[in-house]
């Protein structure tokens, strides 16, 4: 233990001595740590924390599986089948989703609620965190208005202070808060708050009992105990076969029910980007111990002779050995503290900067286990660095080291082989992150390119949702949408506006089946289009082109025989090569909670527009029919305002003209879509994980590729030194500068190649793992790895061109020196 | 070997002076020196009296602060460092107290390295490396490493490959230095017999025994050439 405690004392004296090497030493690790620390808090956070539930491993989301394997949400009567006849939960739970008003002393504001059936609260396993869940008479028809909050809406409206007992007008009614849910309760993610079903209101409710429509809902089940998924999944598909049997009309071919750990619909794609960054910065830390084994290995060979003497003294390998890893283990304990310290930062900075993107990113925290995982990752980075020389070095030779450096077995670089190694090992790992984040960025660019179809500059929208009872009616809300579209074209700044039911890459969208003239019906899924409802304007405000024939006019809106206008997809799917100008389609009527709802509209087709991609940049266009919005009057609009001024300049101006029309619109609210929003803002928050994803890695990246370079110029410089006296033998044989710069570049170009077919390899491997975030490249790009392979041949022969320079200015007569 | 250009070498008033800080250091003072060909010469002396500067000024490792130095008729002490190393390359064989093989480069790969340097064709260098084997007798370790040799046989490789590209002079430094007598001596004798098969021979020694294996031996004495003088040598 003294001996220890000696060389502790002994290590911080030689390491104050070499400030230098400290520093670089601590700054490495502090950056290899310190990202490692950061990235695996949010992947414990995120992944590997169990979610707030009580056993939450038995939760599973539940949905419909066509034979065809495609999927889709179950309607309540389904829901219902399912709670009654399968045995394989022990509880089961519909929550429907509703984007309703809420209106509080700030004024009305869009938030979505969740309508839950009985027994959520319970199946979920969950409680709130003030006041209780829903008794089983408020979960009765006529039951009091109550519900249950968010903590982030308990925050956001109630300031953390007491809200149990607290009134607020949602929707249709007033509601009593019974209770707040705990930070980091969100199922399904978009509930703001929630309520009984029971509380829908009332035309909601009548079509919950149509079992052929699949409104927005989530199907949540609690899985016996020690029920295998397997075997439940076999017996839900068993009740879906006596289902779609019983029930032809609205489920024939849905023979199967998907059962999906909760976990993984919370996640989406998240567990892949995380574990990638996890494998990142793993390889940023190895390049990190790869440079931090060299400077070890050149502080060693520097300490040779010292070594030699002490061990000519009697020091024993062990003491020798115990000696050089203490001293490795207090540089790793100083670059552990740093690196946490750095992490913390980083976890904060993350938190807020990107607070939406990551799943659950708020309950991410620098904790004991991270704080453990960081020790380890310290205690083998410093075996990794300290090791290898510590191998070297303790086991010196003596007779070479005492005299006269040994020139029995010929002048060269003693060590050579390490230090090659270690050349290679950089090279590769760098080539492997490199083409990691180069095919991210590939993809990004792409995406990038990828035109939607429409100008998205200077376009602002609002999702207007007209509060019931008052606008339920088709001509009330009719009369509310021209009056809005007509107070907001008169707002200066104004170009254009246009409405519409769905805007594009918001989200929203709503299916239609299609007949078409001349074209026998198919599959389900090729009689679909997008059900698009739209003012006249709406081609010219959006400048989606028109291919051929005409766009809607006002005379359209009024007129006896309907005109449509389809997109090019569409004509691709239902009328290729044939010109559709003219020719009859039906689709149906769409809007819910309407009368009329699914009722056949027959139009004829008046114009082509050139396609759209509605969903998002990544999901191709599909086939869209466009009609004048009063054939289907929708329940709430979308309003599209182009604008000749910056967009921010213009949303004040633009709520205050929605409220002039009527002041409980709500025009604000927590998501995007509650309030005016650029069409850009969209577009960002639909790539905004790829965005976080890509930016990381190309940070680690470049981490690495500069560590890398660091690294190789460390290497190649000390390689000069330690063959000097065979450069300078070389000077004297006849050799030319030409041919030192040649001998010492063409040997770590050598080495850099090698490091870099290693690389490519390794990133062949290891990039089909993140093939599902890639866009429009292939895992395999040549370009990306030619890239790769070019920058760090750049790098490498810029890291050794100095040290190769510096040994064309050794002189030679060095050579006929015997020391 | 030997050159029809009499003298080989001529040094007139050649000084050596090195700065070291505000230190001046003068290593040679205005030595004036003649080498005929095929002359076996010693340079002698005292530690630090300038032998090494002098050979690294002869085989152009260096070059003098004053004076002039003419090899084979031209005048070499203006010459830049990439001209230097050509002329060494083709006229100047090392032979170094310290043997001086590269460790990872076999025997055969060792001698070939100043052929190469030269920009001689591969064919002609395979048969001079063999030529310069078989005269030192090693051709059967031709494809050993210097690890693999005793002291004795790699400097015996040194002195191949110092002679495989026939140079104008061979210029060794204490070749003795690091070897035991019986193998001290080994390599003096190939050096006499390399001298009589018409090699230019100018080695650094300060054994007295290995002096009278030369024709002549000059003395240095705090870098001034003190004395000049044929010696009586042995002709087998």
């Amino acid at each position: 233990m003294n001996s220890v405690l000696q060389d502790v004392r002994y290590a911080f004296r030689s390491l104050v001595r070499s400030p230098g090497f400290t520093l670089a030493a601590v700054l490495t690790l502090a950056v290899g740590v310190g990202a490692n620390t950061a990235v695996f808090s949010v992947v414990r956070g995120v992944l590997l924390r169990p979610l707030p539930y009580a056993e939450a491993h038995r939760l599973v989301s539940v949905v419909e599986e066509h034979a065809q394997e495609d999927v889709r949400l179950a309607s309540y009567p389904t829901f219902e089948d399912w709670r009654r006849q399968s045995r394989v939960f022990d509880g089961l739970a519909f929550i429907r989703g509703l984007t309703v008003n809420f209106r509080s002393a700030e004024g009305p504001e869009q938030l979505i609620a969740g309508y839950v059936s009985p027994d959520f609260f319970r199946v979920v396993g969950a409680s709130p965190v003030l006041g209780r869940r829903f008794s089983l008479d408020e979960q009765q028809s006529g039951g009091a208005d109550v519900a249950v909050i968010s903590h982030t809406l308990w925050r956001r409206r109630f300031g953390g202070k007491n809200a149990i007992g607290r009134t607020m007008a949602v929707a249709d009614r007033t509601v009593t808060i019974v209770g707040v849910m705990p930070l980091g309760f969100s199922y399904p993610d978009w509930a703001a708050l929630w309520m009984p079903i029971t509380a829908l209101p009332v035309a909601e409710r009548a079509m919950l009992a149509e079992r052929g429509l699949h409104v927005d809902s989530r199907v949540i089940g609690r899985l016996r105990a020690g029920l295998d998924l397997e075997r439940a999944r076999a017996e839900m598909n068993t009740l879906a076969e006596r289902l779609a049997a019983a029930y032809p009309a609205e489920s024939k071919g849905w023979t199967r029910v998907q059962l999906a750990p909760l976990a993984g619909e919370i996640l989406g794609d998240t567990r892949s980007r995380l574990l990638i960054l996890q494998a990142t910065v793993l390889l940023v830390l190895l390049i990190g111990c790869a440079n931090l084994a060299n400077l070890s290995l050149a502080r060693g060979s520097a300490r040779a002779r010292e070594l030699a003497v002490r061990a000519a003294l009697g020091a024993s390998r062990r003491r020798l050995t115990q000696q050089l890893l203490v001293e490795s283990s207090v540089l790793a304990a100083a670059g552990a503290v740093a690196g946490v310290l750095l992490a913390i930062w980083a976890v904060a900075a993350l938190r807020s900067s990107a607070p939406d993107v990551v799943p659950r990113l708020g309950e991410v925290t620098v904790d004991w286990l991270v704080l453990g995982f960081t020790f380890l990752l310290s205690a083998a980075a410093a075996a990794a660095f300290g090791l290898l020389p510590t191998l070297r070095v303790s086991r010196p030779d003596l007779t070479a080291s005492l005299t006269d450096g040994g020139a029995q077995a010929g002048v060269g670089a003693r060590g050579s082989g390490t230090r090659g190694f270690l050349i290679v090992a950089e090279v590769a790992l760098a080539m492997i992150l490199l083409v990691g984040a180069g095919l991210l960025l590939k993809s990004f660019a792409r995406l990038q390119q990828v035109q939607v179809g429409f100008e998205t500059d200077r376009l602002l929208t609002l999702r207007v949702m007209p509060p019931s009872p008052r606008f339920d009616e088709p001509e009330q809300a009719l009369a509310l949408y021209q009056r809005l579209q007509e107070t907001v074209a008169a707002v200066p700044g104004v170009e254009a506006v246009a409405l519409t039911n769905h805007m594009p890459l918001t989200g929203a969208s709503i299916l239609t089946q299609v007949m078409v003239e001349g074209r026998p019906p198919e599959g389900r899924n090729e009689t679909a289009a997008l059900f698009r409802t739209i003012s006249p304007e709406y081609f010219d405000t959006m400048q989606i082109a028109l291919l051929s024939g005409r766009g809607l006019t006002t005379a359209d809106l009024t007129s006896t025989s309907p005109s449509v206008v389809v997109n090019e997809a569409f004509v691709r799917s239902f009328w290729p090569g044939v010109d559709p100008i003219g020719r009859q389609l039906t689709v149906f009527k769409s809007v819910q909670r309407r009368a009329d709802f699914g009722e056949p509209l027959t139009g004829t087709v008046v114009g082509v527009a050139s396609n759209v991609h509605h969903f998002d940049q990544e999901t191709d266009p599909v086939p869209e029919v466009y009609l004048p919005y009063p054939r289907n009057p929708p329940r709430w609009i979308s309003l599209v305002v182009r604008t000749r001024l910056e967009p921010d300049l213009m949303v004040a101006p633009l709520r205050r003209a929605v409220l002039s029309v009527d002041p409980d619109l709500p025009v604000v609210g927590e998501d995007l879509f509650a309030g005016f929003a650029t069409v850009e803002e969209y577009l960002a928050e639909g790539r905004a994980p790829r965005t976080l994803t890509t930016i990381l890695l190309a940070v680690f990246a470049a981490i690495a590729l500069l560590l890398a370079m660091i690294g190789l110029y460390g290497v190649v410089a000390y390689l000069v030194v330690l063959r000097q006296r065979e450069l300078g033998l070389r000077m004297a044989l006849g050799a030319q500068r030409a041919d030192v710069l040649k001998l010492v570049l063409g040997r770590t170009m050598l080495l850099c190649l090698v490091g870099l077919a290693l690389g490519a390899l390794g990133a062949l491997l290891l990039t089909r793992f993140m093939a599902s975030l890639l866009f429009d490249v292939a895992h395999t790009d040549l370009a990306t790895y030619a890239v790769g392979a070019l920058a760090l041949v750049g790098v490498t022969l810029a890291a050794s061109y100095i040290p190769a320079l510096r040994a064309t200015r050794v002189d030679p007569v060095i050579a006929l020196r015997s020391e | 070997m030997a050159l029809a250009i009499d003298p080989l070498i001529r040094l007139n008033g050649i000084s050596k002076v090195f700065h070291t800080e505000e230190v001046e250091t003068h290593a040679l003072s205005a030595i004036d020196l003649e080498i005929r060909a095929g002359e076996y010469l010693a340079i002698s002396g005292p530690s630090g009296c300038g032998k090494t500067t002098l050979l690294s000024l002869l085989g152009l490792l260096d070059s003098p602060s004053e004076g002039s130095y003419v090899l084979a008729g031209e005048p070499v002490s203006g010459l830049s460092q990439a001209q230097r190393a050509r002329v060494r390359s083709r006229a100047i064989g090392f032979i170094f107290q310290a043997f001086n093989l590269i460790g990872d480069l076999t025997v055969y790969q060792n001698i070939e390295l100043p052929l190469k340097y030269r920009g001689m064709v591969p064919e002609e260098r395979r048969s001079a490396v063999h030529g310069a084997l078989d005269q030192v007798g090693l051709l059967h370790r031709i494809n050993h490493y210097p690890a693999q040799l005793s002291g004795g046989q790699q400097q015996r490789v040194a002195v191949a490959r110092a002679v495989a590209g026939r140079p104008l002079v061979v210029l060794a430094d204490e070749p003795t230095g690091n070897l035991d007598s019986a193998n001290g001596a080994q390599v003096m004798e190939l050096l006499a017999e390399l001298n009589r098969g018409g090699a230019t021979i100018c080695i650094v020694t300060h054994d007295p025994r290995y002096l009278d294996r030369v024709q002549r031996a000059v003395y240095l004495h705090d870098g001034r050439l003190v004395s000049d003088q044929p010696r009586d040598r042995e002709v087998a």
